[in-house]
Parts: structure tokens; sequence; C-alpha cells
């Protein structure tokens, strides 16, 4: 599979990655074509678990569809019933009672939480910090214990339906779940310290596959993907949808674009979607009443729904015909925007950087467990453990040379 | 009406085929397939549209595809509609504009047979390799024609 380029006498190795890894919820395939280290190209095949979300929810009813599209994503499985539902209110025009807003936002701020705790977690394991990941997956589960709390599972919350939420927070609940966020506040300030102050991890990430404002646009790259890349945009700041607009809250910009700037991206997200559930705990002190607008039925027409996920813009298209059925469901997932963004971001690096670089932008792909480095003889065959062990090798002698110089 | 819609107006006057405003952030403007990528240019790079993605709908009349675009700062979302013949369901690539549209516009093809002109790399994206030429699960007639054979 290796082809030799005109003028040049170097060999290019086509590396394929996954499709499947138990681990990742979206099998996905890549080729990296590498001459020696220099990743030249890379390509991109997905959908290999394709569950035919769009076309199932054409078979279900409007109050069922929030169930399905729950189980697109675990890791955030918020955020797509909530985009759904934000398309059918803007079919119907309905208006949400305060309240169920604030619920709605308080779910999803603690689903970006542990989102981007996972992520901080995987990223150090990949650069062989696996203190970082040890800790950053033991301080999420306090996160998962609130959502118990307030929604009584630890995922898939079936919190959203079209008009309002299912659940209702208790005013007499809302002190432990403070107490809660405030034990959660110090444990983020360890990671913070860990990955900020790191001088390796500064050497690992800083200036490593930088996306630029330009290609943010090209490839519509979402969320803090864009955000690490000076680029000012935030679904809850720019359409606002459930409480965002009722609260104070800032929108984090880093410029730099490269992986660091991601990472610090997501940490400082992490304080501000504290400061966004305080508020909202303390907002719903001051707003009893309903939770939900009671919808009887759908008219016909198009609705577009939006909503922020961890990892960036989750965009439903609706379409009713005046049935209890939507007639077209369209879902499209952040990260089929972000994960073409690896055309511009890889090229140039090598294999070791490749591996951090793919897991920065959180895709709902991270690691591989199947890898093969196919020379001309195929005969040298690396797994993903190996790719995960090149890019830790690398971590380990730079830590060496930093003591030996010191 | 926003500005960034009276902009496409004066530019665009008889170009138009419908616009029509949903609700307060969301318009559609029908336009024909010839001048998709004239609308998609002037929204992707005068307006500084924010590209979002396309869906195609295949609906009684026709193949739709919608091209939506989001305009954040202002709080808009305008999204493009073309509506396709049955019979050749063809429409040009907009990956020389956008090059973000490469990916979506393969999973368009695969899903509705939409042959995508000028596409750069038209190859199968996320229906297996051994899937049946001609049969594309989100067309309306799909479950009739798979209930024949």
């Amino acid at each position: 599979m290796s082809d030799k380029k005109n003028g040049n006498n170097k060999e290019r190795t086509v590396i394929p990655i996954g499709p499947y890894h138990p681990l990742q919820e979206e099998p996905e395939y890549f080729q990296l074509h590498v001459e020696g280290e220099i990743v030249k190209k890379i390509e991109w095949r997905s959908s290999y678990n394709h569950r035919g979300i769009e076309k199932l929810s054409q078979t279900m009813s409007f109050d069922q569809v929030p169930f399905l599209v729950e189980r697109i994503c675990g890791i955030c499985s918020t955020s797509h019933p909530l985009a759904y539902v934000n398309a059918v209110e803007d079919i119907g025009e309905i208006k949400v009672p305060v309240r169920a807003k604030y619920i709605r936002t308080i779910i999803a701020e603690l689903e970006r939480i542990h989102s981007h705790l996972l992520w901080v977690g995987l990223a150090g394991h990949f650069l062989g910090f696996n203190t970082v990941w040890m800790w950053a997956w033991k301080y999420r589960e306090p996160v998962l214990e609130i959502m118990e709390a307030v929604t009584g599972n630890r995922q898939n919350y079936a919190m959203m339906k079209v008009g309002g939420v299912r659940r209702d927070i208790d005013n007499e609940d809302i002190p432990s779940i403070k107490k809660m966020l405030d034990k959660l506040i110090p444990k983020i300030d360890l990671l913070k310290g860990a990955v900020m102050d790191d001088p390796i991890i500064h050497a690992r990430t800083k200036g490593i596959g930088v996306l630029t404002k330009e290609d943010v646009a090209n490839y519509g790259a979402l969320g803090p993907t864009s955000r690490a890349s000076g680029v000012d945009a935030d679904i809850r700041k720019d359409f606002p949808y459930a409480a965002y607009d009722l609260i104070d809250w800032n929108v984090i910009v880093e410029e730099e674009g490269d992986v660091f700037a991601k990472a610090v991206v997501r940490i400082k997200e992490m304080y501000e979607s504290t400061n966004i559930i305080y508020q909202c705990l303390d907002a719903l002190y001051k707003s009893n009443g309903e939770i939900e607008t009671i919808v009887k039925e759908i008219p016909p027409g198009d609705g577009i729904g939006q909503a922020e996920a961890p990892r960036g813009e989750v965009f439903h298209f609706v379409r009713s015909d005046g049935t209890n059925q939507p007639v077209r469901h369209k879902v499209r997932a952040p990260s089929f925007c972000n994960v073409p963004t690896f055309e511009v971001t890889t090229v140039g690096e090598t294999i070791s950087d490749a591996a951090i670089i793919l897991a920065a932008v959180d895709p709902c792909y991270c690691c591989t467990e199947r890898m093969g480095v196919i020379n001309s003889s195929g005969e040298k065959y690396l797994t993903g453990d190996d790719l995960i062990k090149l890019s830790q090798d690398k971590t380990e002698k730079m830590r060496k040379s930093k003591k030996e110089n010191k | 009406m926003d500005k960034a819609i009276e902009k496409i107006k004066t530019n665009f006057s008889d170009k138009i085929l419908n616009l029509y405003k949903k609700s307060a952030k969301r318009y559609y403007i029908s336009i024909d397939k010839n001048d998709l990528l004239d609308f998609v240019n002037f929204v992707f790079n005068n307006l500084k549209a924010r590209y979002m993605i396309e869906t195609g709908v295949d609906t009684p009349e026709g193949i739709e595809i919608l091209y939506h675009f989001a305009l954040d700062k202002k709080e808009i979302v305008i999204s493009l509609k073309t509506l396709l013949d049955h019979e050749k369901p063809e429409v040009e690539s907009i990956y020389s504009v956008v090059p973000g549209a490469k990916w979506i516009e393969r999973e368009i093809m695969d899903i509705l047979g939409v042959k995508f002109l000028n596409h750069p790399n038209p190859q199968r994206f996320i229906l297996s390799d051994d899937w049946n030429k001609n049969e594309y699960p989100l067309r309306r007639d799909y479950e009739k024609n798979k209930n024949k054979k």
C-alpha cells in the first residue's frame, strides 16, 4: 500500500486507524498517509455503527423521539433531546415555563462538566499522565451522583420533553446539590494545576495541531474546538435557549488554536458551568410553578433546534406534516464538523502527536484498538496500544531530557 | 426584516423563488438549483455565515436539499431550499465554496441517491460497500421497493 512520490524517494506508508474500538461509541476509520514519521494526508470514513436513528425517528411519535435521540450518545445524552425539543418548539412556537428552562440548563451544564472531566482524563492518558486520568475519572463521580440525585439516573436522564421537563427539582434538595458542587470545585482546581502548570504538558501540546480561524470557518468547526482558535461562538450566547439568556456568564475563548488551548478552554468552561448551575439553583427558589406546557398537537412545518453540547453545537432539523410523527428528522452531531479539521491539523505533524491531536477535538472517537502499519511488504503491524505507547514514550523522553538539563 | 436578508433580497431579487420567515430566528429561501453556487458564495463569503449542514428530504414533489447557514451574532439561521427532480436528482457540489461540505454530501448521496456534480471524492461514506445499488434508505419508496424483492 505504499507509493513513491514523484521526485522524492521517501516512501509513503498508509496507516489505517479503526474502525472498531470498544471504548468509543462511534467506530470510525482514518487512513493516515505518512512519510517516515510525518503525516502527509488523512482520510476519514464513518458510520460503521450507523443505527439509522433518523429513519427510526420517523416511525415514532413526537413524544417518543427524545428517548431515542438520548441514546445517540452516552456522554452528551441530554444535548440531543434538548436540541430536538428546541426544534419541535420552533415548529409549534411553544413557550416553555421559566422553571423548566432553569432545570434544562442545570442538566445541560452538569453534563458539560462530566464530559469535560472525561476528556481531560483521556487526554492525560494519551500523553502518558495516567495520574491525571485516574483523578479526572474519580472526580467525575460526584457529578454523576448529582445527576442521580436530580434525575434518578447517572446516564440517559430522560428529563427533556416537548414543552418542558419531565421531573421537577425539589427546592429542599437544592442545598445538598450545592454542597456536592462545593466539593467539586477544589478538585477542578487540582486538575487545572496538574494540566496547566506542567512543563511537559506544555511541551507536548503547545503549538501542536494548530487550527486557524480560517479553517474553523471552512470546516464549520464547533464548540471548544473553534473557541480555542479565537472564534467567539457559543450557541448558548448566540441562539439563547433554555435559561442561558436569563443568567450572567461568559464565553471562554483562547487564541492559540493548538491542543493546549483546547484543554484550557475546557478546563475554564468547567468553572463557568459551575457558576451557571449555582445561579440556576438560586433562581429555582424564586420561580416556583409549572414545569411543562401541555402540547396537544404539532402543526405542520419545519423546525430547527440547536443546543451547545460539550463538544459544540448539536443541530436538529424536524419536519412535521401535522400528524403525530416527524416526516424527516435530521441530526448533526458536533463531531461531524470537528472531525474533518484533522485534514488540516494532523498534516505535517508526527504520528506520535497525531493521537493527541485526534483526541483534542474530543470526538466521540479517541483511541483505537486496531491499528496496522502496512509497509510495502505488509509485515509491520502496530496495534492501538502501540500508538498510545508511542505517544507516552515521547513524553517520557522529554521528561528525561528535561531532568538531565537541570 | 434583518439587514442580511435585505442584502440577499437586493442582490438576488429575481432569483428568489420564495422567502419565508418561519419564526423570529429562522428564514427559508427557495432557490433554483442552477443559482445555488451564487447564493452559497454570497451567504458564506459576503455575509460570513457559518455553514451548519445540509439536510436532504424526499418529498412528493422531489428531493429537497436544505443548506443551513447560521449568522451567529445576528441570531438567525438561513436555510436555502432547492428542489431536485426525482428522475435525475443532480445538483452542483458546494465543496468549491465550503470545503467542509464534502462529507455531508457523500452522506446525502448514500441515503437519498443525489448526485453531487464536481464532488472531489464521491465515494460511499455511511453505507457499507456491499449495500445494493440504487437502494436508498431515506427515499419515500424504500420500504415499498424493499418488500417487492
